[in-house]
């Protein structure tokens, strides 16, 4: 009895975990799933173990533990619910992070703050020109790099040098908080 | 490795998100995407990593209302998408105008029709009632021709797809009932005086509020 209440955390710890986590494994979870219902059910899966066995992580390891946990339930879940192939068309065929999947599973409400969205905004909006080019078509446009590159007539390496600095700008605005 | 990753952060992004964001994007092939899965497992940087592709590609994303997509080099200004409306707004003007105009006059063919049936006394009694019945068929069909205008009115303003959020709705609905022209109400009630039929404007009015 002693052993299993010691695996268990506090509800402090716990909501601490969850207030610290949560936000990135249901981000982690959907990358794998792009599905935002069962991206949730598989953030409270793993809470749920993280509540049973969590207390036996040493607590700076707890995070990574989350994540290993939430990527074998969503890939568990993914296989259970037959996911796996339309995983697979949206990865290959589609290629697609469409922003109007995106606003239909809501995911701004629970994802996202409208203040991070703004700042990506503003950053996207000082972009190059030509970097933010890149970005409209790969993400708004649904382009893959290939075509990018043969529309504009640029060597494939500038198109991908295009994305990864437009990137890192971006991702610098929705860090800085 | 963090070293590295962090030297070429102030110019690129980290490998990780890079490598992150093909997978999300698709750009990986399969053997690639199942081993990008597999690293997940312990690789706590690109689990991060592709949580971080997630929210980015969605902030992005979710910026495509503010950003015009495919314009231009100017820089994205807030969004517009009143052409788009504007565009079906013209276009079921012009359609309701066209019904509307061609039930005008029919309507002032049938009131000429009646007032010529009243002009003549001297017809025999059964030719005034077979004018007179077929006036009343005009009016009656001049009466529903107006109420389906009204209902193809509502329609368009019911099949508008593009509807940016529900004050967008609101305005756009309330515009729509504004745009309603008085002639087309004085019409209905011409035709209702004609026809005798007092319910009409009020079934229009409901329409109407049908619409909103």
């Amino acid at each position: 009895m002693n052993g299993e209440e010691s695996q268990r955390l506090s509800p402090q710890q716990a909501g601490s975990l969850y207030l610290d986590c949560s936000e990135a494994l249901l981000a982690f979870a959907w990358g794998l799933l792009r599905d935002w219902e069962l991206a949730r059910e598989v953030v409270q899966v793993t809470f749920g173990k993280a509540l049973e066995y969590a207390g036996e992580v040493p607590p700076d390891a707890r995070r990574k533990w989350l994540f290993k946990v939430a990527r074998n339930e969503a890939l568990a879940l993914r296989r259970r619910n037959g996911v796996a192939r339309k995983v697979q068309e949206r990865l290959g065929a589609e290629r697609r992070l469409s922003q109007f999947e995106s606003r239909q599973s809501d995911i701004g409400a629970s994802l996202l703050q409208r203040e991070d969205v703004e700042r990506v905004r503003k950053a996207l909006e000082s972009l190059p020109d030509a970097q933010r080019e890149v970005v409209v078509q790969r993400i708004y446009e649904d382009k893959t790099f290939a075509e990018i590159a043969a529309d504009s007539g640029l060597p494939l390496g500038t198109v991908l040098t295009r994305m990864r600095l437009a990137l890192a700008k971006l991702e610098q605005a929705l860090k800085s908080t | 490795m963090k070293s590295e990753h962090s030297q070429s952060a102030s110019f690129e992004c980290s490998p990780a998100l890079w490598e992150a964001v093909c997978y999300l994007a698709g750009e990986l092939s399969t053997v690639e995407a199942d081993a990008f899965e597999e690293r997940l497992a312990d690789d706590i940087e690109l689990a991060d990593a592709l949580a971080s592709a997630v929210r980015l590609t969605t902030a992005v994303a979710e910026t495509a209302v503010a950003v015009p997509a495919r314009t231009s080099s100017v820089p994205g200004t807030a969004v517009d998408v009143t052409p788009v409306l504007r565009q079906s707004d013209r276009r079921g003007r012009m359609v309701v105008a066209a019904v509307c105009g061609a039930l005008l006059a029919l309507v002032a063919w049938s009131a000429s029709s009646h007032r010529e049936s009243q002009a003549v006394p001297a017809e025999p009694s059964r030719l005034a009632s077979d004018s007179k019945t077929e006036v009343q068929g005009a009016v009656d069909a001049v009466t529903q021709n107006l109420e389906s205008v009204l209902s193809v009115w509502v329609e368009l303003n019911q099949s508008r797809e593009v509807l940016p959020d529900d004050s967008a709705l609101d305005t756009l609905l309330v515009d729509a009932s504004a745009d309603v022209p008085d002639w087309m109400f004085a019409a209905l009630q011409t035709a209702s005086i004609g026809s005798g039929a007092e319910s009409l404007p009020v079934e229009a009015d409901g329409a109407q509020e049908g619409a909103l």
